[in-house]
């Protein structure tokens, strides 16, 4: 079943099969549909064996980065004498992105069994799923979720029977942006200011309470249930472009289509195809101009390289841009880039931490010259200012929030340089202004 | 007390070596060369966010932050660059 949209024949629905099918949220909902095999099947098999099974797969994490999942969950050390941690990386707040959102309002039980494979795979004893602050309906179906998993013995001192200890805590973030990157996560949930943490040493040395620590994405989680169940054969098949990509990938489209929503497609699809035919194309009498393929956070892409992208992490990299999260944003002719981009600049400036000199200035300076651009009063000088901070801003800070400033701006001055131009030169007034005059 | 691993390092082409442990912040330091830094004071906490320390270290994907980054065996390290 898709969401909102019926589902498109070429979609293959893995994590999105019951969006929109109420009845999943429940406990005996989600066992009639087939929930928890592949927890019991997890429990009754050995930890490393689970870990090699994911590894296999080729499952990466769905968050941003792209990480082996099998190679991060063989960092840790079970039996070390330490409590171990799983953390969930609930805090979606990529602008574009609203994928994790669908995961936790339809099936949370699938993330509640994710968890529960992982945490037993690399020996944690305790789960934090750490929800965004705004994400009210989700919290509700989660708490809703773990509450019924405890009280049917699937969580607990003697998970399913086994005497095997899982615990599972919902926390509530208060809707920070900079609470998604792994560290500052975990800084929030031990109750401090979000701030990243100087890496190394990584979460899986000294994570949540300075202990061996496992973070992954919902998405990343939700899908393990079903590789365990169907074998990393299976889940490694799933590709049409090369074996550093498998599986299928949930992409929530938004912006100037027809019908936006969240798709699940595997690696390697068309993202012509994609956007002309599964999201219904542009709308009618506009053209498509750019798309943002993975949130707000990655290049901006023309037109020409995005027909031209398979959809997979190696394909949005050879076109110049990467995957991220899946936050498809299309942009069409309708729309000025340069408000876009300052747009953009504006939310990151918002959200910085302000730890690190560059990007607590780099990121309100780009916003002041950019909306400056906007509001008809920018120089050319003002163009190669804004490349140069950007380049100063890229891989010198603690995490990546000052490149992800840097990188939409500096992309779309380079591919769209001549919509800046033409506002700066002699233009005053504003396009969008201009037409409602 | 047991004595100290040494590690030698190049900083600016000049050869250093320090105890194992010591940032290369401090070790520039014993090499009489100064990394500029804001936020670092031996006396408090490592901070790391000032970015004015950062160092260009061989073989390192990025600039690596002189106050937080411990030395290594062999390391060459730029700092006027």
């Amino acid at each position: 079943m898709g969401y909102p949209h019926p589902l498109h024949e070429r979609e293959t629905p893995l994590l999105s099969r019951y969006f929109g099918d109420p009845e999943a949220r429940s406990l005996d909902g989600w066992k009639s549909r087939g929930g928890y095999k592949g927890l019991e099947q997890a429990l009754g098999m050995a930890q490393a064996d689970i870990t090699n099974v994911v590894k296999d797969s080729g499952l990466r994490g769905r968050g941003g980065a792209g990480f082996p999942t099998g190679l991060k969950w063989s960092f840790m050390k079970p039996g070390d004498g330490k409590p171990h941690y799983l953390c969930c990386n609930a805090d979606e707040s990529e602008p574009g992105t609203f994928k994790d959102r669908e995961v936790m309002r339809w099936t949370p039980h699938a993330l509640v069994e994710g968890c529960a494979i992982a945490a037993y795979a690399i020996g944690a004893e305790t789960t934090y799923i750490y929800i965004r602050g705004e994400f009210t309906e989700p919290l509700l179906w989660m708490n809703r979720a773990v509450e019924e998993a405890y009280a049917d013995g699937i969580l607990g001192a003697n998970a399913m029977g086994t005497g095997k200890r899982i615990d599972m805590h919902v926390h509530k973030g208060a809707g920070a942006y900079i609470c998604g990157e792994e560290t500052a996560l975990m800084e929030s949930l031990e109750g401090r200011r979000g701030n990243p943490r100087i890496k190394p040493p990584f979460p899986a040395v000294s994570g949540v309470f300075g202990m061996p620590t496992t973070i992954n994405n919902v998405e990343t989680l939700a899908a393990v249930p079903q590789i365990l169940l169907q074998g990393a054969d299976w889940y490694k098949k799933m590709s049409l472009s090369n074996p550093k990509s498998t599986g299928t990938k949930l992409y929530s489209v938004c912006g100037n289509v027809k019908k936006p929503g969240t798709y699940e497609v595997v690696m390697g699809f068309p993202f012509k195809d994609f956007l002309y035919d599964l999201c219904g194309g542009p709308l009618d009498g506009r053209k498509f101009k750019a798309v943002i393929p993975g949130g707000a956070s990655v290049p901006i892409q023309t037109m020409a390289e995005a027909e031209a992208t398979l959809m997979d992490y190696e394909g949005f990299v050879a076109q110049g841009t990467m995957l991220g999260s899946g936050g498809v944003i299309v942009i069409d002719d309708a729309q000025s880039m340069v408000r876009v981009i300052a747009r953009i600049a504006r939310f990151f400036a918002h959200e910085s931490c302000a730890q690190c000199t560059q990007c607590r200035e780099g990121t309100a300076w780009t916003t002041k010259i950019l909306e400056r651009i906007r509001d008809g009063h920018g120089t050319m000088e003002d163009l190669d200012t804004l490349i140069e901070i950007g380049e100063n801003m890229t891989g010198t800070t603690i995490c990546v929030l000052s490149d992800s400033c840097a990188v939409p701006v500096i992309s779309g001055i380079k591919k769209f340089r001549s919509e800046f131009e033409s506002l700066i030169q002699g233009r005053r007034v504003h396009p969008v202004l201009e037409a409602v005059a | 007390m047991a004595e100290r691993k040494m590690v030698n390092l190049t900083i600016e082409g000049r050869p250093v070596s320090v105890p194992e442990g010591t940032s290369i912040l401090e070790a520039a330091k014993v090499a009489g060369i100064l990394i500029p830094h804001y936020c670092y004071h031996p006396g408090l906490p490592i901070a790391g966010v000032c970015r004015m320390c950062l160092v260009e270290v061989e073989k390192a994907p990025k600039l690596a932050p002189s106050c937080a980054t411990t030395v290594a065996e062999g390391q060459v390290v730029r700092v006027h660059t």
